[in-house]
């Protein structure tokens, strides 16, 4: 454990880190106060004149005056970019007009008043939003705020004053200040300054005014504005590399529960954090049995915007977890609430208190009371509620009692008094199943009263003759209680695993279903069907640019033909863009009716799931969680899937430059040979001019033949180098083998010479579907194969059949190849041998005792039966010597209806 | 039709006989008019297709040896420019594999191609070819070519003195050759001259219908000596 005080690497990092996002961002300058007149409007616009004089472009984004001329006065000598007018419940509203900022993109602006609340219908909720977008955008800001805005000091700020401020800023805006100018006043000039009227208080000004400006509120509220200045320069002493910060070493931790005091603690673990720069966590810890608690989650949204990392443990053994993840992330500090159950559960379950105690070895252990906060203190994310029972489900109790009463009371003579009790008995458990535990406990009460009522004597009234009954009445009420107890905890925990069931059963669908797509177009699509089903929702789905070629369309929505309000789409591309969810129940955008959540694997940024939310479609706490389980998910998916198409294009790429080299060095070789016989010969020319006729004769027909091989080399390299290609364009007609034999053999004809060409075409008429120059060049690269491997004397034999079905000629498995064409040349030479009859086709194999050639001709052969979706082989030829027999699918010859009139 | 200007001296005086080339290499422009000067031609050179349609016009040479890839645009436009208004013989130069410029070229009126790399002697061969076709055609009513003869009047195929049967569109077929010899007829004059301007797309018939006529009129239709094929481009009628 670290507690020698040195600076933590982690830590000193992710504060230069910070320092370094502040530098690629715009600069946040904070003019802070402890109380409204101090002058922190007044000293910003002073402070912006003198920016302005620097040359600097500033702008006024909105600066509340007040009418006072003096401030007045400074705001007109600065450029101000005027303010958008909304109108709300017949008021007409300045707003900061954020878009018109960043479409103006001023180096500097000032924005008043960051703890600000934007009226409705604007694109955040808060002022301080508008800021970190602008910062975002690079451009720099001076803002105001007082004291007791920023969040985590809110509620000390409530005991102290006794005001409550409903406008906060989240710490970690005010920890990105770059520059924090303290502005202040003693407590008594502020005093005198509200005497002489020159501080503005708003319309709901003396009372709660006069409460607030009390001399010992000013003297608190001033003291701890200045404690948090103090701090803030100490953060940026150790950004500065100072680092000497006495408890740099601290790490640590809240746990969290869905108590409503666990709100306060988190708070006053934010203060502790604060206070020695420690980075915090906060977690929650739930044993398996427990049900899930919607409001740990908005604790752990509120911990998170107050800067910490948030994380849930799971485990039957809270402490052992805990201190586990403690050690794990190297916390020597844990805090904890004081437990406000009675002792007596500590003894049935275990004190986790002191099981946390025990473990923590090295780490301290903070228990600290909770104040519970009243009601309605956490707004953190979509309003939720805790599920209860419905006013008909207590109707349904009451009925299912009265049923059972009337069936007990008919069969009175045949049931004693115990099958009475357990009839009802009966009654209460299922009620409990079915309703929950409120319901069953009415059951339980009108169980008592009908038993006595009917069943016990004298019966038709409350009245007991004997007191054994009594106890019969309270045993009934007890079990009944017991078993509603246990039946509803049964119901909740069956439910909750019913549920988890669903869940994993539907993650793992969407695996399945996306493990089979390799491309990230369909895998995108498949996403977005998926959610759609899932949810029942109408759903878009957007991918980062980052993730996708440009070839692909980036939005996939589910309907697909959906249209979206722009609206709508700002949301998706704020969300793509920040990571952070928007739209409705955030603060980001709230009224629209889309829900956006970000697809974030490891900070990169994959792109973002968007549903819509409407009456029909509310948006709870559970769905917002499930759809960001999801989209967890996905994300993650999607993700994997990218990183292994980018390595398989990679991969490919290697591929490629290996064949360029291999062509290169081809390249240097065939081509040098030609090349140099073709100088030496015309150096000799040139320089020799006293050559003897034949000499010069044999010269130029050297230059001649060897300038022809060169050009043949060539266009054997440009051919490949096409074939190759990504996507070379096949031009397919339907041409007749005697054309296509026949322009070979006179392409061939030069090079050949006088030697016998064995023609054999069945049927004499037959033709294919295919094009016509690359199987022209297939056939002249055969011919000229067998011509240069066997002796000039014998025939070559080309062949062209018809055949119908047959299976493969190759190597393994039979397939039936339906109606093709076998096309075949053959010689009388050495044959190629066995070992050699796969390679012969690779490119620049030079087979035994063949010195000429770039080693591609049959490479091209099968490049181009293979684009018209043939195969080539050879084999023994009958009777000696090689037969390649090329293989290309048939079709049917061309309609022809084009005889015009005989005439 | 435009007028086709004919020289009828021309073969006979090769010094009157007047080449431009238009071509943006340097060393082709230099083997090209060494091998035409030394054949008697007076050449004339062009870098451009702008320089070349302006020595067109003012010197009005015999024959035009045209590159397809010039800096300035396609010599594509040079060949449409030049045949609003004159039928003067154009010869395309053109790499191997780029045969659709080549069937372009011909369709827009060029008379002749040859694919580069080329020796001295075919491409006097081709000059000497179109410059032929530009004297006037005997109106003889009876072709002969080797084997062959078709009298025209009658409509009527003989060969080795044996009648050889055609049909309607063979015949014309035939006709649109033996008036073109030696000329690389494309898929598309074919179409348009015999099916009609509406069956341009229709590859195949032409196709079939040649595979059909080099049956009837060659001794070997796949070693045709009349009829052969230019590969990728067309039929060329080779006059003994």
């Amino acid at each position: 454990m670290q507690s020698d005080g040195r600076p933590n690497p982690d830590e000193l990092l992710e504060l230069i880190n910070r320092s370094e996002k502040n530098e690629r961002g715009g600069q946040l300058r904070l003019f802070f106060g402890f109380a409204p007149g101090v002058g922190k409007t007044y000293r910003m616009l002073q402070a912006a004149h003198e920016r302005l004089a620097d040359g600097e472009e500033v702008a006024v984004g909105i600066v509340y005056s007040h009418k006072r001329t003096d401030t007045e006065r400074l705001v007109s000598g600065l450029p101000v970019i005027p303010c958008r007018l909304v109108e709300y419940r017949g008021h007409m509203l300045e707003e900061f007009d954020l878009d018109a900022v960043l479409k103006r993109r001023p180096t500097l602006v000032l924005v008043d008043e960051l703890a600000h609340s934007n009226a409705p219908g604007s694109r955040h909720k808060k002022r301080w939003q508008d800021v970190v977008e602008l910062l975002d955008a690079g451009i720099n800001v001076y803002s105001t705020l007082n004291v007791q805005h920023i969040e985590s000091l809110n509620d000390v700020v409530a005991q102290v004053t006794g005001v409550a401020v409903k406008e906060t800023v989240p710490d970690d805006v005010f920890d990105r200040v770059n520059q924090l100018e303290l502005v202040d006043l003693s407590a008594e000039e502020l005093l005198e300054r509200l005497a002489e009227g020159k501080v503005y208080l708003g319309e709901q000004a003396d009372r709660a005014a006069n409460n607030f400006f009390r001399k010992s509120n000013l003297l608190a509220l001033r003291e701890l504005a200045m404690r948090q200045a103090a701090d803030h320069v100490d953060a940026e002493a150790i950004v500065a590399g100072d680092g000497k910060s006495g408890a740099i070493g601290t790490r640590l931790l809240v746990c969290v529960g869905g108590a409503p005091s666990s709100a306060d603690l988190i708070r006053r673990a934010r203060r502790m954090a604060a206070q020695t720069h420690a980075p915090w966590f906060a977690v929650s810890v739930r044993s398996p049995q427990q049900a899930h608690d919607s409001r740990v989650d908005q604790h752990l949204k509120l911990a998170e915007s107050l800067g910490a990392t948030t994380a849930r443990i799971e485990s039957s053994e809270r402490a052992n977890a805990l201190v586990a993840f403690a050690t794990k992330h190297r916390v020597n500090q844990i805090v904890v609430g004081k437990p406000k159950h009675a002792r007596f559960w500590d003894r049935v379950r275990g004190s986790f208190l002191q099981e946390l105690i025990r473990e923590s070895g090295q780490i301290d252990v903070h228990v600290v009371e909770g104040v519970a906060a009243p009601d309605g203190d956490v707004h953190v994310g979509p309003n939720s509620a805790t599920p209860s029972a419905s006013p008909d489900a207590y109707g349904w109790a009451a009925f299912i009692v009265l049923l059972a009463t009337s069936f007990a009371h008919l069969a009175r003579v045949t049931l004693g008094v115990p099958d009475v009790v357990m009839l009802y008995l009966l009654c209460v458990m299922w009620v409990a199943y079915q309703f929950g535990r409120g319901p069953s406990l009415l059951a339980a009460a009108i169980s008592v009263a009908a038993f006595d009522f009917f069943f016990v004597p004298p019966f038709f009234t409350f009245a007991v003759d004997d007191a054994q009954y009594l106890l019969s009445f309270s045993t009934l009420f007890g079990v009944g209680f017991a078993i509603s107890t246990l039946t509803s905890r049964l119901r909740n925990e069956e439910r909750a695993a019913t549920k988890r069931a669903e869940e994993a059963h539907v993650l793992s669908s969407l695996s399945k279903e996306l493990v089979g797509v390799h491309r990230d177009e369909s895998a995108g699509k498949i996403a977005a069907e998926h959610v759609a089903r899932l949810l029942g929702r109408t759903v878009a789905l957007k991918l980062s640019p980052s993730f996708n070629d440009g070839e692909t369309p980036e939005l996939y929505s589910v309907p697909a033909h959906h249209i979206w309000q722009p609206k709508s789409m700002g949301v998706l591309n704020w969300t793509l863009q920040h990571g952070r969810s928007a739209g409705f129940g955030t603060t980001t955008l709230p009224t629209a009716e889309v829900y956006a959540v970000p697809l974030v694997v490891d900070s990169r940024r994959v792109g973002a799931l968007m549903v819509e939310v409407d009456a029909e479609f509310p948006l709870g706490p559970s769905d917002a969680a499930f759809l960001s389980k999801v989209a967890d998910h996905l994300a993650i998916l999607l993700d994997r899937m990218f990183l292994a198409r980018s390595a398989k294009a990679a991969d490919l790429k290697v591929e490629r430059e290996r064949i360029r080299g291999d062509l290169l060095s081809s390249v240097s070789h065939d081509l040098r040979t030609p090349l140099a016989v073709i100088t030496g010969a015309a150096s000799t020319l040139n320089e020799h001019r006293g050559l003897d006729l034949t000499s010069r004769d044999d010269l130029v027909s050297t230059i001649c033949t060897q300038a022809a091989v060169l050009e043949r080399r060539v266009a054997q390299i440009l051919e490949m180098t096409r074939l190759a290609g990504a996507n070379p364009d096949l031009h397919k007609e339907w041409v007749p083998w005697s054309e296509l034999v026949g322009s070979a053999l006179s392409d061939v004809s030069a090079l050949i010479g006088k030697r016998e060409v064995q023609l054999s075409l069945v049927p004499e008429d037959g033709g294919a579907e295919v094009d016509g120059l690359l199987i022209g060049k297939l056939l002249v690269n055969l011919i000229e194969n067998a011509h240069k491997h066997s002796p000039p004397d014998v025939p070559i034999t080309v062949t062209v059949t018809e055949k119908n079905g047959g299976l493969s000629p190759g190597d393994g498995e039979a397939q039936n190849l339906g109606k093709h064409w076998l096309i075949a040349v053959g010689d009388r030479g050495a044959g190629v041998p066995a070992e050699e009859r796969q390679r012969v086709f690779e490119r620049f194999f030079q087979g035994h005792g063949s010195t000429s050639g770039v080693g591609l001709g049959l490479a091209i052969c099968k490049s181009i039966a293979r684009l018209h979706q043939g195969d080539i082989q050879v084999v023994q030829n009958e009777g000696g010597g090689a037969l390649f027999v090329c293989r290309l699918p048939w079709t049917p010859a061309p309609r022809y209806d084009g005889d015009p009139d005989p005439s | 039709m435009m007028a086709i200007p004919i020289h009828h001296d021309a073969i006979m005086t090769p010094s009157s006989f007047s080449c431009l080339v238009v071509e943006d290499e340097p060393a082709m422009r230099k083997f090209i008019r060494v091998g035409l000067e030394a054949s008697q031609f007076r050449v004339l050179l062009a870098e451009t297709r702008k320089e070349g349609i302006e020595m067109f016009v003012s010197h009005n040479p015999d024959v035009v040896l045209l590159d397809l890839g010039l800096p300035d645009g396609d010599g594509l436009d040079l060949i449409k420019t030049v045949r609003e208004f004159s039928g003067t013989p154009i010869v395309v130069l053109s790499a191997r594999g780029l045969e659709s410029d080549k069937v372009n070229a011909l369709d827009a009126g060029a008379d002749d191609y040859l694919t580069k790399p080329f020796g001295m002697p075919e491409l006097m061969a081709r000059v000497r070819a179109v410059q032929r076709r530009q004297l006037p055609v005997a109106t003889s009513p009876t072709l002969s070519f080797g084997d062959l003869t078709i009298e025209l009047a009658n409509r009527r195929v003989t060969k080795n003195g044996e009648l050889v049967h055609l049909t309607p569109i063979e015949y014309s077929l035939l006709t649109m050759f033996v008036k073109h010899p030696d000329k690389v007829l494309t898929h598309r004059m074919l179409l348009e001259s015999v099916w009609g301007p509406s069956y341009v797309r229709h590859n195949h018939y032409v196709r079939v219908h040649v595979a059909e006529l080099r049956k009837k009129i060659e001794a070997d239709p796949v070693r045709p000596k009349h009829l052969v094929t230019e590969s990728g481009v067309g039929y060329r009628w080779m006059s003994p």
